[in-house]
């Protein structure tokens, strides 16, 4: 079973949201653009009540609940074994959940099944008011009958059927939030190590009785109120008590409570490596230590698979301590073992392992959420620059999708030379720099790898997933006729800046080295192992060098190093970032506005050094 | 599906009958792991007597859900609603019908949707239901729809019809023909055979005397059987009534029912007045008399009664309302009406 659909009213920064989930799902966006929101939303639906935190005011949208204030959750869970209501009674029936049918590519419902609408599938929702005389928040996990005349779950006519904690259980859902608290998961104390035991191996019930009875009744010589020292306390104190209680009670010291919960709780998980010693987990490095709850999840998994049920994980950042190569196996193991699972990530390396299609790119804006897949439907056979950008370069894309801004330049050596410069400028970053000789440019831009000059192909994938491409385009006719095609596309870019006239991005590493020619020109000799007498001469040079990264390399860390260079390309990357960032009422430094070319929409600029 | 009807007269054990079909059910295990019973009757108060036998029994504990017809559509049509929204005609047919009988229409409606059987099914394979000759058109429907998918165990008596002027022949026949039929004709709840007796003469709607004997020497004209007297006097005269009936109370041990077909007559409640307070003199010495009586009353009078002494004014705030009926929270309605506009206002303001 997995969940299909995700629907949020009210919680959070979201007031309303739909997410369509496919089987292994990414959530990619920015910090604050909903994704914690998306697994806390399903933790209180699915989640085991005592993993459910209670709800506060500030979980209520806007942070100050009124009487009328509510958070509705629903979600649309599918993948019932056989298809078939009979089958599955602890969800469906007059006094559980009313039966609906899904149309597995148009994810849309219908009360009976037809030709599309073939999956049998449950609407579970979870709805909460917030009390203003008791100041604490009332709850309710239902069945929903019929999404669009629901109405208020709390009214007194709602009819509603709540879910049971055991129905849930078969969906098998598990979060792994960001903040894990790491050393104790191999041990009792954790839910999840206690369901696997319970669901794989069963207690070790006689080793416990064991030391249970250990405890009760330790060998004469080794308690521990008879030691030296402790035994002269200890008497004191029974002296003591005596006279004071009819019952004399006597003082025992045990190393652990004598119930066999306390027992187990004091269960720590150690780990030895090769001949090392055998050292607590809180002592290891955080890999090995965050490790230890995805190990134990795959076991969870396989237990659950194997009883032939179902297993759905929410991971948050699964990519946390971990190395990118242990990554990507645990992610694609999850992947296998997991009917479903939902991961979080800031990493491209982990967002990049799901298909385009189940990566969604979250947004929360006004309190709307959405959540849009990379592309609706893998193409069957991709066209040699969809191979570029979605298969090879996918990680790149995604990358550059987290920014607030997208610029989608012309070429390959336009990203590596943005790429290199925004580099070598950070590296030579001092502290006492003013705050606007710093370029804030990769904070919101991201680039898009470019190749073939296929600007409207990526600009149409790009529309889909985020509202704010922009383009950088060279000063020739080509540039122009790209520019044709890109203010064409609906949505039009929402920013295009042109390069100087018959200028590429070469001339402008040029005009950067011309902030201190003299100096530059002779530093850059040796460094690329050629003689520039001018900066037209570096122009052409570096035209000859398109795609030889070592150039690039070279170049920028020398030019870097110049001051009156570094001043010059910080404000190159400062005002373009001003610039792409809001075109509607940038002022002209750098970049002058083509108001010939812009609408209410599309904002051209053109670089005036 | 498979359908039980149990027919016979008052005290031939038609819900005992009812109760143990269904036990034997639920013990060959026609009830799967998440399934319950569902009890549905026509009135509240045969629910609770229902509900009240079931809950004696350990095999049903827990596993049975008892309701009026009323409530069962109502919650199924709430629930379904979205199956009938293009079913205007029905929509529209509803509304020509009274509260009760508008959602039990279209919850028949509904359950002529086999997925919606199965859907009842998948909760309640096993469905009861006890007094079904009370069942009208709409609720019949209702019970014919559940049939097809679930489980049926049904108990009637025609001439037990608590609403009159009703036809009860629809309903006797379409259980008679719809399963098989178990004919209960043995009484159980007595062996007094006067009583037995007058009881068939009365079903069979022949002359009650003939089953008795005619006693030749008392004063108004009286008729015996084993456990049964019948006893003729003029309605007219208060007193007359008054003496025959407490001289009859003195003749019995222990307490004494008094049935009367019209308690507002005023002859009747003098004759009563009288039993309560006098004494009479036998003729060969010794008293009988007075009677204490108490007239028992029902649900809707008690709640009149109480209603007399709020005065509440047409609209009110929520203080007001609580000022109002505080006074009297220590009847149990009146308390959980205060908790319900207390809950009203935190949900809704």
């Amino acid at each position: 079973m997995h969940i299909a659909h995700l629907s949020i009213k009210g919680f959070r920064g979201v007031q309303s949201g739909e997410i369509p989930l496919g089987r292994h799902s990414v959530l990619v966006g920015p910090n604050n653009s909903g994704k914690t929101t998306i697994i806390e939303a399903l933790a209180l639906l699915f989640g085991r009540d005592r993993l459910v935190r209670r709800l506060t005011e500030h979980d209520f949208h806007g942070s100050a609940p009124d009487v009328a204030a509510r958070i509705t959750i629903i979600a649309t869970v599918m993948g019932f074994p056989h298809n078939d209501l009979q089958h599955n009674t602890a969800w469906f029936g007059l006094d559980r959940g009313v039966e609906k049918w899904l149309d597995p590519n148009a994810k849309t419902l219908r009360a009976a099944p037809d030709a599309q609408h073939t999956e049998l599938a449950v609407q579970i929702g979870f709805a909460a008011r917030f009390d203003l005389d008791e100041l604490e928040a009332e709850t309710v996990r239902f069945f929903v009958d019929d999404e669009d005349t629901l109405g208020d779950p709390f009214a007194e006519d709602a009819h509603l059927r709540t879910v049971h904690t055991k129905t849930l259980q078969d969906l098998g859902f598990f979060l792994v939030p960001a903040s894990r608290t790491w050393d104790r998961w191999i041990s009792f104390s954790s839910e999840l190590f206690r369901r696997v035991v319970a669901t794989r191996g069963g207690m070790p019930a006689q080793a416990v009785r064991a030391e249970r009875q250990r405890l009760w009744n330790p060998p004469e010589a080794e308690r521990l109120e008879n030691q030296p020292g402790l035994a002269d306390i200890v008497n004191s104190i029974n002296d003591e008590l005596r006279q004071l209680l009819p019952t004399a009670p006597k003082l025992k010291l045990r190393l652990t409570g004598t119930d066999s919960n306390s027992l187990l709780e004091t269960v720590i998980p150690h780990f030895t490596q090769g001949n090392g010693p055998t050292l607590p987990a809180i002592r290891q490095g955080t890999g090995l230590v965050s490790l230890q709850s995805l190990l134990l999840l795959m076991q969870f998994g396989k237990a659950r698979a194997e009883i032939g049920k179902s297993f759905v994980l929410a991971v948050e950042e699964p990519e946390l301590h971990i190395q990118p190569s242990q990554q990507k196996r645990l992610v694609n193991r999850l992947n296998a073992l997991c009917d479903q699972t939902l991961v979080t990530t800031h990493s491209p390396i982990v967002a990049a392992m799901f298909p385009a299609p189940e990566t969604l790119f979250i947004k929360t804006s006004d309190g709307t959420l959405t959540a849009k897949p990379l592309m609706d439907t893998v193409p069957a056979a991709p066209t040699n620059h969809q191979q570029h950008l979605l298969y090879a370069w996918r990680q790149k894309l995604i990358a550059s999708l987290m920014h607030e801004c997208v610029l989608i330049p012309e070429g390959v050596s336009d990203v590596a030379w943005l790429e290199t410069l925004q580099t070598a400028l950070e590296l030579q970053q001092g502290w006492e720099d003013a705050q606007d000789a710093r370029s804030w440019f990769s904070t919101f831009v991201g680039v898009v790898p470019t190749i073939d000059a296929k600007i409207a192909d990526t600009l149409a994938i790009i529309n889909k997933v985020h509202e704010r491409p922009c383009i950088l385009l060279d000063g020739d006719g080509d540039g122009r006729r790209y520019f044709e095609a890109v203010s064409a596309s609906v949505p039009p870019p929402k920013c295009v800046v042109f390069w100087p006239q018959d200028w590429a991005m070469e001339h402008v590493v040029a005009w950067i080295a011309g902030a201190d020619d003299a100096n530059v020109l002779a530093a850059l000799g040796p460094a690329l192992d050629q003689n520039f007498a001018t900066t037209d001469q570096l122009a052409s040079f570096l035209l000859t060098r398109k795609s030889y990264a070592p150039t690039h390399d070279s170049a920028t860390v020398t030019l870097m190093a110049n001051s009156a260079c570094h001043a010059r390309a910080a404000k190159l990357l400062g005002e373009l970032c001003d610039v792409l960032r809001d075109p509607e009422n940038a002022d002209a430094g750098l970049f002058e506005r083509i108001e010939a070319d812009s609408t209410a929409e599309m904002h051209v600029f053109r670089f005036a050094p | 599906m498979t359908l039980d009807f149990f027919e016979g007269a008052a005290g031939t054990g038609k819900t005992h009958n009812l109760v143990g079909r269904a036990g034997e059910l639920v013990q060959d295990g026609i009830l799967g792991e998440q399934c319950r019973v569902l009890a549905l009757t026509f009135m509240n108060g045969s629910r609770r007597r229902l509900q009240a036998r079931l809950g004696q029994d350990v095999l049903f504990r827990r596993r049975f859900e008892c309701q009026t017809f009323d409530v069962f559509s109502r919650s199924l049509v709430a629930r379904r609603r979205s199956l009938l929204s293009s079913n205007e005609a029905a929509l529209q047919q509803s509304t020509t019908l009274t509260e009760f009988d508008g959602p039990c229409f279209l919850a028949a409606t509904l359950l002529e949707n086999p997925a919606v059987q199965r859907w009842v099914a998948a909760s309640f394979p096993l469905v009861l239901v006890d007094e079904a000759q009370d069942l009208d058109e709409h609720r019949m429907r209702v019970l014919q729809g559940l049939s097809a998918s679930c489980y049926t165990v049904a108990a009637a008596d025609a001439f037990q019809c608590l609403t009159d002027g009703r036809d009860t022949d629809g309903v006797m026949r379409w259980l008679e023909g719809a399963g098989q039929t178990h004919r209960l004709t043995e009484p159980m709840r007595t062996a007094q055979k006067g009583l037995l007796a007058a009881a068939r003469a009365v079903r069979e709607q022949r002359d009650i005397t003939d089953e008795l004997t005619q006693s030749q020497h008392a004063k108004n004209p009286t008729w015996s059987g084993q456990g049964f007297r019948l006893v003729q006097t003029p309605a007219k005269n208060a007193g007359l009534v008054a003496w025959t009936v407490a001289n009859e109370m003195s003749r019995c041990t222990g307490q004494t029912a008094i049935l009367t077909p019209d308690a507002q007559n005023a002859m009747l409640r003098t004759a009563l007045d009288t039993v309560r307070s006098r004494t009479w003199n036998r003729k060969y010495g010794g008293t009988f008399g007075p009677f204490p009586l108490e007239w028992e009353s029902k649900d809707s009078e008690k709640a009149a009664s109480l209603l007399a002494d709020i005065l509440l004014p047409p609209a009110a705030t929520y203080p007001e309302f609580c000022t109002a009926l505080t006074p009297i929270a220590t009847h149990a309605p009146v308390a959980n009406a205060i908790a319900r506009m207390d809950r009203l206002r935190r949900v809704n303001g």
